[in-house]
């Protein structure tokens, strides 16, 4: 997608979209629930990279989990400079799919590619995180508590995003459910 | 959520959408009455469309 389409979605609301979706047929395809942790207003469009974490599976979610090729690790590592994370954690709230230390990775991540190709620095501020996030909350354990990551995978899709107001968050960039 | 294909339609559709609520908030601001506004009538789309002209 240009650069230019990404302006031109960037400038339509999320109301508008459904709208324009359910001409054709579609009606659900807004993300019931997510919340943005910080409610600054700002709208964001990017291809979706979508994560599906199934509940237990105690079998396979553990910590050496970590270290497997499917991992949130991994998922962090594949994703493409301005994607937006979609994660379906199937309303688990027990336990957090991306912690701050992936976070962080995603978020330096971006800024060394976006840093390669404008050859100027961002400004990180104090070390705390920007990265705009929608979810329904925070939890203390770690995803293998309660989760295990089943897939992953860049898709054709755009999602949207705003944070503001309740006809709003359609997608979330990180989260954590 | 977007489907890929479904993309252009939104984009093009919905930046007209966006255009046609903008108009129709700033007769709203002007006192001009709900019915036959949203949706708008055969005049209101006249109107609309001289509008888009200026």
């Amino acid at each position: 997608m240009s650069a230019a389409l990404y302006d031109t979605l960037r400038a339509i609301t999320t109301a508008t979209i459904t709208t324009m979706l359910l001409k054709k047929g579609i009606r659900r395809c807004w993300m019931n629930g997510p919340k943005p942790l910080v409610a600054d207003g700002r709208r964001l469009v990017g291809p979706a990279f979508t994560l599906r974490f199934v509940p237990v599976r105690e079998d396979l979610a553990t910590p050496e989990s970590w270290s497997k090729p499917i991992s949130t690790r991994g998922a962090i590592e594949e994703m493409p400079e301005g994607c937006i994370a979609v994660a379906d954690a199937m309303g688990i709230g027990s336990a957090g799919i991306f912690g701050d230390i992936l976070t962080m990775r995603n978020d330096e991540a971006q800024r060394d590619r976006a840093r390669h190709r404008r050859r100027r620095s961002r400004q990180s501020g104090s070390g705390r995180l920007e990265l705009p996030t929608w979810c329904a909350g925070a939890a203390a354990p770690a995803s293998v508590n309660g989760l295990t990551l089943s897939a992953g995978r860049s898709r054709s899709a755009a999602a949207a995003a705003r944070s503001f107001p309740a006809m709003s968050s359609s997608a979330t960039t990180t989260a954590r459910w | 959520m977007i489907p890929q294909d479904l993309v252009d339609f939104v984009a093009e559709e919905g930046a007209e959408h966006e255009r046609m609520e903008s108009w129709i908030v700033s007769e709203v601001e002007r006192g001009v009455k709900l019915p036959g506004l949203y949706p708008m009538n055969d005049e209101a789309k006249a109107r609309y469309a001289a509008s888009k002209k200026k």
